[in-house]
């Protein structure tokens, strides 16, 4: 028997620290795992006994690339758990706020961290002296997604500017006037986004995912719809947990979660699913605005895209969508009369699901009467996505077998790039249970 | 809201096509030794006159607590920019050291903590690359010590202190005060 072990001990450009395990017998791949090494963060625990005012702060601060991701996710089940619910100006103001996260998020991924994958650069350093005007185009892209984030948000990283029932203040619309026209600029240039990367030699690999998102039958979902699958699930938010398990693997700081129950009957890859856009993108491409669709399949995107190494093609879409959603929400805005709903804390227990730019995320809050957490728990994207990621590199790894081991590395970690893994939110706090005798 | 802008009065703009000085303190107030840029802004801030000018008015003081990516932002039309940063390079808390970035890249591993995008040094290698690094662009950076909430610890904030004076003397202002700060040589 002939083995041949490939570890790479520190991932680059992707958010957070992981590494990479291949292990190779008698020709064929016979483990690839994903190792989260990121220490746990202990969100969850912090936020016990903490007011469910301070919830939204607080969560923020999981991540410095989809903070609003965590913001939206908390208020939706604090709200849930209080009984109220968010609509028409503010409701608006926090979907501007989510098209800003998506902008700045993807921009990021696409120019920055996946793009060089395909033009054969080490990094965007080496890339830019070769396309430096794509490279500008990205960072301006960025830049007006920061800019959307900073005026609903406060700022543009861990927004302070979200509270429970709305926001601490709204907008005038002479102050949106600004961003209005930057936005049409961008809507420019996510178009010009999509063209770069259809121009891209995509790796032939197709997967047969379980998708899972959000679906909602009037928008492109970013904070409100069901949960649903390409493989019928189709629950309430409030049941997702009945749908998954979370389980602890020795080689991850990160939960791994898979459908469970019902939803994974007859399901391969036992239970492994993916989120991201990927799986939002097939439950909800019709809800696209007519220019995001015109290039959706200018680009050869067709009703489903199995081939993760082009989710860089629909994170471009979703980029233009963000910008077209965000300029009609803008168009339509008037102030609401007060920055926010009225929130008495009362006992009870909510849950939120949102869509953050690289997938899924799901909040439970169980709170007393008096306003304060008992309970949190947090799903993030990426502790939904890791056994996919490892499917992934057990099926695309098996094609690279014939390179060289740093050749091989490589191959595998744009693998792992694919699905933009924010590994820093994915850890989390394990649970410790002593046994005495 | 934002934490981001301008720490000392309003700087008018240059006149007409004069080169623009930026002087940009990177880091966050209240989380220990990071905030030492900040700091060092505060510091020059005082240098206001009478009618609360800077000394100089083509030069520009902001804090910068966001990710290094977007100091790009702030690139546009810059001749001259001074950074100022808190670091760990394995030495004393408050030890300072200069980098002259028209000499070469930052030694990168003494800048490869940051969590999100690029760090500093690969952000200001990427504005090389774009042709928007300034032509003359110099580090300060300060050795940290502890992140915890809070000031900058004694030792941090004496350091910043003294890359406040030699600040001062780059910038054409109170050049009998300033303190030596050495040229990084490399380790």
């Amino acid at each position: 028997m002939t083995s041949r072990t490939i570890e790479v001990d520190e991932l680059s450009r992707v958010e957070g620290e992981g590494a990479l395990r291949l292990i190779i017998r008698d020709g064929a791949v016979a483990t690839a795992e994903l190792r989260i090494i990121e220490p746990p963060r202990l969100f969850e625990g912090l936020l016990r006994g903490r007011a469910y005012t301070e919830a939204p702060d607080i969560t923020a601060r999981i991540c410095g690339i989809c903070p609003a991701a965590y913001q939206m996710s908390a208020v939706h089940a604090i709200e849930a758990a209080l009984g109220i619910e968010v609509d028409g100006p503010l409701r608006a103001l926090r979907r501007l706020l989510y098209c800003g996260e998506w902008i700045e998020s993807h921009a990021l991924h696409i120019y920055l961290l996946h793009a060089p994958d395909f033009l054969g650069y080490d990094g965007a350093i080496d890339m830019a002296q070769a396309h430096p005007a794509a490279v500008r185009r990205g960072l301006l892209l960025k830049q007006v997604g920061n800019a959307l984030m900073t005026l609903i948000g406060g700022r543009e990283i861990h927004p302070v500017n979200v509270r429970v029932g709305g926001f601490y203040r709204v907008p005038t619309r002479a102050e949106l006037t600004p961003i209005a026209e930057r936005l049409q600029w961008a809507r420019e240039a996510a178009w010009e986004t999509v063209n770069w990367v259809a121009g891209f030699e995509f790796p032939e690999l197709a997967r047969d995912y379980t998708l899972v998102a959000l679906r909602h039958p009037d928008e492109y979902p970013m904070n409100a719809g069901r949960i649903a699958s390409n493989r019928g699930l189709d629950c309430a938010v409030a049941d997702f947990e009945q749908q998954i398990e979370e389980q602890h693997e020795a080689r991850s700081t990160a939960l791994h979660a898979r459908l469970v129950g019902p939803a994974a009957a007859g399901l391969p890859a036992a239970g492994a699913y993916l989120t991201g856009p990927l799986a939002r993108y097939h439950l909800n491409r019709a809800q696209l605005s007519p220019l995001a669709l015109e290039a959706a399949q200018a680009a050869g995107l067709g009703a489903t895209c199995d081939n993760p190494f082009r989710s860089i093609l629909v994170r471009a879409v979703e980029i233009l969508y963000a910008c077209d959603e965000a300029l009609a929400i803008i168009t339509d805005y008037e102030p609401p009369p007060a920055p926010a709903l009225l929130a008495l804390p009362r006992a009870g227990t909510g849950h939120g699901a949102t869509e953050a730019p690289r997938g899924l995320l799901y909040h439970r809050y169980d709170l007393n009467a008096d306003g304060s957490i008992r309970a949190a728990r947090i799903i993030p994207p990426t502790s939904q996505n890791q056994a996919s990621i490892e499917g992934d590199l057990r099926e695309f790894a098996g094609h690279w077998l014939g390179l060289p081991d740093a050749g091989l590395q490589q191959q595998c970690e744009r693998a792992v790039r694919n699905h933009d893994p924010c590994i820093s939110c994915a850890t989390h706090f394990l649970r410790l249970t002593v046994e005495h005798g | 809201m934002a934490e981001r802008g301008l720490v000392s009065a309003p700087v008018s703009a240059p006149a007409g096509n004069q080169p623009r000085c930026l002087v940009i303190g990177i880091g966050t107030r209240g989380h220990g030794d990071d905030g030492a840029g900040a700091l060092v802004l505060d510091l020059l801030g005082q240098d206001t006159d009478r009618a609360g000018q800077l000394w100089r008015r083509d030069i520009t003081l902001l804090t910068h607590p966001g990710p290094p990516l977007d100091l790009l932002e702030h690139l546009s039309g810059v001749n001259t920019l001074y950074l100022v940063d808190a670091c760990r390079g394995g030495g004393d808390a408050g030890n300072r050291y200069r980098f002259d970035l028209a000499s070469g890249p930052l030694p990168a591993r003494r800048f490869g903590l940051s969590s999100h995008g690029l760090d500093l040094a690969a952000t200001l290698e990427l504005a090389r690359a774009l042709g928007s690094l300034p032509p003359n662009t110099v580090l300060y950076a300060i050795e940290a010590a502890s992140f915890a909430p809070g000031p900058p610890c004694p030792a941090v904030t004496a350091g910043a202190a003294a890359v406040a004076r030699a600040l001062r003397l780059e910038l054409g202002v109170e050049p009998d005060r300033a303190a030596p700060v050495s040229a990084y040589q490399g380790r």
